[in-house]
């Protein structure tokens, strides 16, 4: 009779809150590439057109990235001093930047050629970008607390807004009316301006603000929802949701970040907003809701954020000079539909008469079987047999070291390998001995086992049973080590809120049940 | 000299063993003891008890042993067979084949005892070879008889009652025709309650096996000398030493020792710390071991000739004490040359004690815990240790590699601890897979199951339905296995469901799984399908049930538990990207019905209906939809334990109550009848074709009485029994074995298959004939063709010369032969007309009948090549004393002068002329056991045996002991010289 290795069962896979859709699909961004620049990058901005090369703003220069390859395919380095807000025009062929001289710059993006200078800052220039809907615009905004409007063919200046009083950081032409600019200043205010009336029509926070408005922190930066009803702003580590239409009633105000909101960006379909911040991390909003869907690290704090309209890279630009960019490997049928779609919506119908008709609906990929090379009809094959070999746990078990076994699985193993040994133990009557006669540093991973998964379906029951062994077997020697006592009351917490959860969920299911059997009411009358 | 007991096995039979136990139960005149149908078998096994006057007689047979033996097992002197002991009687096992080979029975003649106690109480304790003839047995028994075998023939030669229950035997061939014996004394002292207290009170004493004058004659023989040797606790081993100078017996906390030169001067005791549970006297030094009951192992060095001075003074000695065991020791065993300890425990352990150096070796695993240690110490074989284990299997270990070379295991559901037993609420597995005829039955161990072929009395596989370690409890606690407790097979025989449960032990939750198991063709084994947890919650399952196949190809499931849940599972088919296709099993359905919980659950014969019992309801379902068609509410029984659909049109549905039984018409939707039992009904059973049913019930008896079972057999026309039978025990759970009964002679009887209170698997029905295993009743103890031993007669004419003597082997065919399967008979199920012609039938269909004539040992014979060996001519040649057990008859000698002379003819001489002053068969024939015998002895009248035996019958029991009383029979011994090889030549 041979030794019984422990059998790890295969458990039906819970949809934690840890790896919804909506996580799983953030984690898809994987790889970061980490490039390193000299200085802090204050600007990141990708070509709204294909192929989508992104343009990167650090120091005194404005280098175009290949999204492809992560490698410069451009530089523009004609500033004198640091460069701004490096932007793309929408057919992705003109460059444009400020610097901190206030001097405004329009480059050709593949010949580099200075094509317009626009000099009328006298301040340094933070927001220099192209109007979405008109090409020919553009918007600047100074530290010398103006914002212009210009005209790119004749180089001229359409309207200049100076209701600002301090530095304005951050501007942005609205996507839904040429006419209508935002920006926020260092004077706490966020305003609105209609370019045919040359006034600023719409006041937001500010020291006098009621309620939710009422801001004190200097605004960095802010985001119009593409209908342009909604504006987003944030000053210091707080967003504000403003309803345009309601007359810039601040609806929203939320403070998830640790430290100043540096860094704002809708997702193509503006249903996700991601943020970044000085405290190294980006989050995802859910804008249904606002609620946040996704936290991502960075190794420094985020100065400057942006993601491709194909929804593959996320870049981000940091205070140390790197920039990362995440990329996600596009499903088969994903560009496809992209691709139908612009095909359809500019009316190009060349692609179509080419005959490269995409796949309409799901494709199927045929696989591909290797043969299998064919053999002499005599020749006997000789299966190699291998002696399995035995995990560590298994040896110990094999031993009787319940204790070293359950300290190997406490390292690095999936979780459903530790309950199974965990079992195997309470089969074996052999969980007390194993977790008896640790000392605090011992007992901190069994701690943590059971606080990580406490409220885990497959396992919560094996876990109750174990903590109720462990809290009966520590419970004279509390209050001797504060790391343990502290472990102690986080899973006491954290079952009490596993236990209000479980009423809500019954609640829930109450009132399901209701709606359903007065539904078969309905149905029987 | 062995005296001849003829009568007493006559006697024994002719007097109703269990009257006086039936009668006080069934209030019956005691029964008629005719023996019609059984007397082909003298084992009692098969038994038929006549419980009334209106009643039928009803034939049960048992098929397999229930107990593991708790005594150890002997070796034979030449190592070829093992004795083992199994409740009375002592089974005789080839070693090389593990074959069961002889069964010596003594329960036969167990009424003897003067005190009438039944036979349950006469299990055999110990188990000697004699000293002086290797060939006879000495067994003791609690019924306080000492017997005397001779094994080869499995005859009795002697019984002799000592009065007292008998625990241990010890004998020496310095002690001619006496032997040590130690009993259980009835107690002079009394407990609070006034009764007397038998457990601590024992004695040794020093008998003679030569009977009293007075009872020369008589069946059952007094000693002629009786000497007590001193008082003892209950003795847990006896030994005599080596060399026969010391006697050792254990017993409570002492060691008692006593020197045989001075038998006068009695014990002295040597007091242990522990509770000592094992005994070994080294081989050759002066001193013994012992094992206790916490683990220790201590060897005494206190045998001196000073000992005497301190007679009956309680002493102290110097030990050493080797500690290992966890738990107690249950046996030690000195290897031969006294440089090894072995020693085996619950653990399921064997350690190897280096003694001089203390330093262990392990066996580790070998499968259950080691109740006895033997060694097997062949003459020309490695040395090899043999563990009995606690589940009634044995393992060979080698000494050499010290790996498990083979392990006999034979049908075993007796648990093989103790604790291991499930309680008496949760249900026992037991089924039957129909394309094999196999029945599933429960393990020794609770989380296995094991395949049992009663065709063959075969054990065919064990299954490990949750596997696990088995290991050893930790404390006193014992560690709570998973248990099988439904196995239910499908109709096609393609699935099967398990459900292992594990109970919660306080701290920890239970477990529950559901498996589904699926018959692998090729391999011939089942495989794991899907496992479920926790089918029903963690609450238990209680009825389990696949659709019958007439309603639909595919398989369907019904389950109901505790939870009050009824789930229907089907199979999902998945098709891989390989293109093959996966099926596993999914739950379709879940419903419930109010808050009943449900009870038991039954499918109507063609598979649309299934009917579930819940309370007093009887809740019908479609089979496919699982939409509730009908409640059946009968007040007058409130917890309903089963119902079923009687007979192949479901017409009638049965509802069983504690103690009632009520039977519904569907066509009427009406009650038919009611039936109110006096006594509590335990099971009930659906005949598979007829319309009729038998009910169960449990006699109400004392917990201490043995129980027994009536047996009512019921028509859906009147509730009133049409026949009614008793049972001599009681049953955990019955099954209808639908296949079994066309071995009966009636038609339409019921042919059932049960495991009893006692755990053993019974055969129950009318006129049940099963084909018995072979060697499970008394017989000689033949050679195994194949696996005899060079004679000369093969050196000389080749094996060439002795195939032909094979083919005279009588048939040793069963007394029906092996039912070939269903299959057959539903060949001729189809018209006439469409039948193929009969001629091209006959053939195959007459061969699934006969049974082929083995020709194993011919073909082995053949293989095997002769070989040239030399001869060494100086070797003086000497003689072999010869047993004579039977009459030779005159054409038997004719045939062997012609087969001689023909052989010595035409044979070519492989070697040069062999000097034997004995070739022309004039060796005088010796006495049994006349003489001290060399161990060779054996192995070499075992070889010629089957030659002796061919064409002969197997004898009257009665007829041979007579040969014992004549061994100078008048036959000329032709075929014995064949002993006369040297041993040079093998």
């Amino acid at each position: 009779m041979d030794y019984q290795p422990v059998v790890v069962a295969r458990h039906p896979r819970p949809s934690s809150t840890k790896h919804n859709a909506e996580s799983k699909y953030w984690r898809l961004f994987k790889h970061p590439v980490f490039i390193k620049e000299y200085a802090p990058i204050t600007s990141v901005h990708f070509s709204p057109s294909k192929p989508h090369r992104y343009a990167v703003t650090a120091a005194t220069r404005v280098q175009i990235y290949a999204p492809r390859t992560q490698k410069v395919t451009k530089t523009i380095s004609r500033f004198k001093d640091v460069a701004r807000s490096g932007n793309i025009r929408g057919d992705g062929k003109l460059v444009i930047a400020g610097d901190d001289t206030g001097l405004i710059q329009i480059f050709d993006i593949n010949s580099r050629a200075i094509l317009r200078t626009l000099d009328s800052h006298k301040q340094p220039v933070h927001v220099t970008k192209f109007s979405s809907l008109d090409q020919t615009r553009v918007l600047s905004c100074s530290d010398d607390t103006t914002v212009k409007l210009w005209d790119v063919p004749s180089q001229s200046c359409i309207a200049t807004f100076t209701d600002h009083t301090d530095y304005v950081r951050s501007g942005q032409v609205s996507t839904s009316s040429p006419h209508l600019i935002l920006t926020g200043s260092y004077d706490t205010t966020v305003r609105l301006y209609d370019s045919r009336t040359g006034a600023c029509e719409m006041l937001m926070g500010g020291d006098t603000g009621e309620g939710g408005s009422h801001n004190t922190a200097p605004v960095e930066q802010v985001l119009m929802f593409p209908s342009g009803t909604i504006a987003l702003s944030s000053a210091g580590p707080i967003l504000r949701v403003w309803d345009l239409v309601a007359g810039g009633r601040c609806t929203r105000a939320l403070s998830n970040h640790q430290k100043t909101i540096t860094a704002m960006v809708f997702d193509t379909k503006a249903s996700r907003l991601l943020t970044g911040g000085l405290d190294q991390m980006v989050k995802v909003y859910d804008v249904s809701t606002y609620k946040v869907v996704h936290t991502m690290r960075y190794p420094a704090p985020v100065l400057c954020l942006a993601i491709s309209p194909d929804e593959t890279h996320i870049a981000a630009g940091m205070s140390d000079g790197t920039l990362s960019v995440r990329r996600r490997q596009p499903k088969a049928s994903e560009p496809a539909a992209a691709d139908l779609n612009s095909a359809l919506r500019s009316s190009n119908y060349e692609s179509y008469l080419g005959g490269t008709i995409p796949p309409i609906g799901q494709g199927r990929v045929r696989q591909k079987i290797k043969s299998k090379p064919i053999g002499d009809a005599d020749e006997l094959k000789v299966e190699s047999r291998r002696k399995k070999r035995l995990r560590d746990y298994d040896k110990m078990l094999k031993g009787f070291k319940y204790s070293a076994a359950l300290d190997s699985v406490l390292r690095k193993v999936p979780p459903t390998t530790k309950f199974a040994l965990i079992q195997e133990l309470i089969h074996r009557d052999g969980l007390h001995s194993a977790l008896a006669g640790r000392d605090d540093v011992l007992l901190e991973p069994i701690l943590g086992l059971l606080l990580k998964y406490v409220a885990d379906p497959r396992f919560g029951e094996m876990v109750c049973d174990m903590a109720g062994v462990v809290i009966e077997m520590y419970t004279p020697v509390l209050g001797q080590s504060p790391l343990i006592d502290t472990l102690f009351a986080r899973l006491r917490k954290k079952v009490a809120a596993e236990l209000r959860f479980q009423q809500e969920l019954v609640r829930t299911k109450g009132a399901l049940d209701m709606l359903l059997s007065s539904a078969a009411l309905f149905v029987v009358a | 000299m062995p005296v001849p007991v003829d009568g007493t096995r006559l006697a024994g039979a002719s007097k109703p063993p269990r009257s006086a136990k039936i009668s006080q139960i069934v209030a019956v005149p005691p029964l008629s003891s005719v023996d019609v149908g059984v007397a082909p078998r003298p084992k009692k096994r098969k038994g038929k008890e006549a419980a009334s006057q209106d009643e039928s007689p009803w034939s049960w047979t048992l098929l397999t042993d229930s107990s593991a033996s708790r005594v150890p097992p002997v070796l034979t002197k030449d190592g070829r067979y093992f004795l083992s002991v199994v409740g009375s009687s002592v089974k005789i096992f080839s070693v090389a084949t593990g074959d069961l080979v002889s069964t010596l029975d003594a329960s036969t003649s167990a009424n003897m005892d003067s005190a009438g106690s039944s036979t349950d109480t006469c299990t055999i304790t110990s188990v000697v070879l004699h000293p002086q003839n290797p060939f006879q047995l000495i067994t003791g028994s609690t019924s306080g008889l000492v017997r005397i075998w001779d094994f080869l023939d499995a005859v009795l030669l002697q019984t002799m009652s000592l009065k007292h229950p008998i625990t241990q035997i010890a004998a020496h061939e310095k002690f001619k025709d006496c032997i040590f014996v130690a009993v259980t004394l009835p107690s002079k002292r009394h407990n609070s309650s006034g009764q007397a207290t038998t457990e601590d009170n024992a004695a040794v004493y020093h008998i003679s096996l030569i009977p009293s004058n007075e009872t020369v004659g008589s069946p059952v023989q007094l000693p002629s000398r009786s000497k007590k040797i001193g008082k003892t606790r209950v003795t847990t081993g006896l030994v005599l030493s080596p060399n026969g100078s010391w006697l050792v017996a254990t017993g409570g906390h002492k060691a008692y020792v006593c020197s045989t030169s001075n038998m006068k001067g009695g014990f002295t005791k040597f007091v242990s710390p522990e509770k000592l549970t094992c005994l070994a006297f080294h081989p050759s030094g002066e001193f013994f071991a012992t094992g206790d009951h916490v683990g220790c192992i201590r060897l005494w060095y206190c045998l001196s000739d000073s000992l005497a001075k301190y007679d009956g003074v309680e002493r102290k000695a110097q030990t050493t004490t080797m500690h290992w065991h966890s738990h107690a020791v249950s046996s030690i065993t000195f290897t031969a040359n006294g440089a090894y300890l072995l020693s085996g425990g619950e653990e399921g352990v064997l350690v190897i004690w280096q003694l001089h150096s203390g330093k262990k070796e392990f066996v580790p695993r070998v499968g259950a815990p080691i109740s006895h240690i033997t060694l097997i110490n062949a003459i020309d074989q490695e040395e090899q240790y043999l563990l009995a284990l606690a589940d009634a299997s044995f393992v060979f270990v080698r000494s050499g590699t010290l790996k498990i070379s083979k392990s006999i295991a034979r049908v075993k559901l007796d648990p093989a601890l103790s604790y291991n037993r499930p309680s008496a609420l949760s249900a026992i597995p037991l089924a039957i897979h129909t394309p094999t005829s196999t029945i599933v039955l429960p393990s020794s161990h609770p989380s296995s199951l094991q395949f049992f072929l009663p065709a063959s009395s075969k054990l065919v596989a064990e299954l490990e339905v949750s596997p696990s370690n088995r290991i050893a409890r930790r404390d006193e606690k014992p560690l709570e296995p998973s248990r099988v407790e439904h196995a239910v097979i499908s109709y096609s025989g393609e699935w099967m469901v398990t459900i292992d449960y594990r109970d919660a032990d306080g701290t920890f939750h239970g477990e529950v799984f559901m498996k589904f198991w699926w018959w692998d063709h090729k391999s011939q084994f089942w495989i794991l399908n899907t496992r479920v947890d926790r089918p029903h919650g963690l609450k238990k399952v209680v009825g389990v049930a696949f659709r019958p196949k007439a309603a639909a190809p595919e398989d369907l499931l019904v389950t109901v538990g505790q939870d009050g849940n009824i789930k229907t599972w089907g199979i999902r088919l998945v098709k891989r990207q390989s293109g093959e296709i996966e099926n596993f099993w999914v739950t379709r359905t879940t419903t419930r019905f109010r808050v009943e919980t449900p009870s038991h659950v039954s499918w109507s014969a063609d598979g649309s209906l299934f009917i579930v019992a819940m309370g007093p309801h009887a809740a019908l379902y479609d089979g496919v939809t699982t939409a509730l068609y009908q409640v059946l509410t009968c007040p007058e029984c409130q917890q309903a334990k089963a119902a079923h659909f009687v007979g192949p049109s479901g017409r009638y549905v049965l509802v069983l109550g504690a103690r009632e039984l009520v039977l519904w018409d569907l066509l009427t939707k009406s009650l038919r009848w009611h039936y109110q039992s006096s006594s509590v009904i335990s099971d009930s059973v659906v005949h598979p074709r007829e319309e009729s049913f038998a009910v169960f019930q449990q006699l109400s008896s004392q917990a201490t009485e043995p129980q027994s079972t009536r047996v009512l057999l019921f028509n859906p026309s009147s509730p009133t029994p049409f026949a009614s039978r008793t049972l001599p025990f009681g049953l955990r759970r019955v099954i209808a074995h639908p296949y079994l009964d066309q071995l009966s002679t009636a038609s339409s009887s019921f042919t059932l298959l049960g495991i009893t209170q006692a755990w053993s698997v019974a055969v129950l029905g009318e006129d049940v004939l099963l084909p018995q295993e072979m060697g499970s009743v008394a017989q000689k103890i033949v050679e195994e063709v194949g696996a005899r031993r060079k004679t000369l007669f093969h050196d000389m004419f080749g094996d060439a010369a002795f195939s032909e003597s094979t083919a005279r082997v009588p048939s040793t065919s069963p007394l029906v032969r092996p039912w070939m399967g269903h299959e057959i008979a539903e060949v001729f199920d189809a018209p006439s007309h469409l039948m193929p012609p009969l001629r091209s039938l006959f053939d195959t269909l007459v061969d699934g009948f006969l049974t082929r004539q083995s020709n194993h040992g011919q073909e082995q014979q053949e293989t095997s090549t002769p070989e040239d060996v030399e001869m060494d001519e100086n070797a003086k040649p000497f003689t072999v004393e010869t047993r004579i057990e039977r009459a030779v008859y005159r054409d038997e000698v004719d045939t062997f002068v012609e087969f001689f002379k023909q052989c010595a003819i035409q044979a070519i001489e492989p070697g040069p002329p062999y000097q034997n002053p004995h070739t022309n068969g004039t060796l005088i024939p010796k006495a049994n056991g006349a003489q001290p015998s060399r161990a060779n002895d054996v192995a070499r009248s075992f070889a010629n045996s089957p030659i002796l035996s061919k064409g002969t019958p197997r004898k009257a029991l009665a007829a041979t002991p007579t040969s014992h009383d004549t061994p100078t029979s008048k036959s000329p011994s032709v075929i014995m010289t064949g002993k006369k090889r040297k041993k040079s030549i093998g």
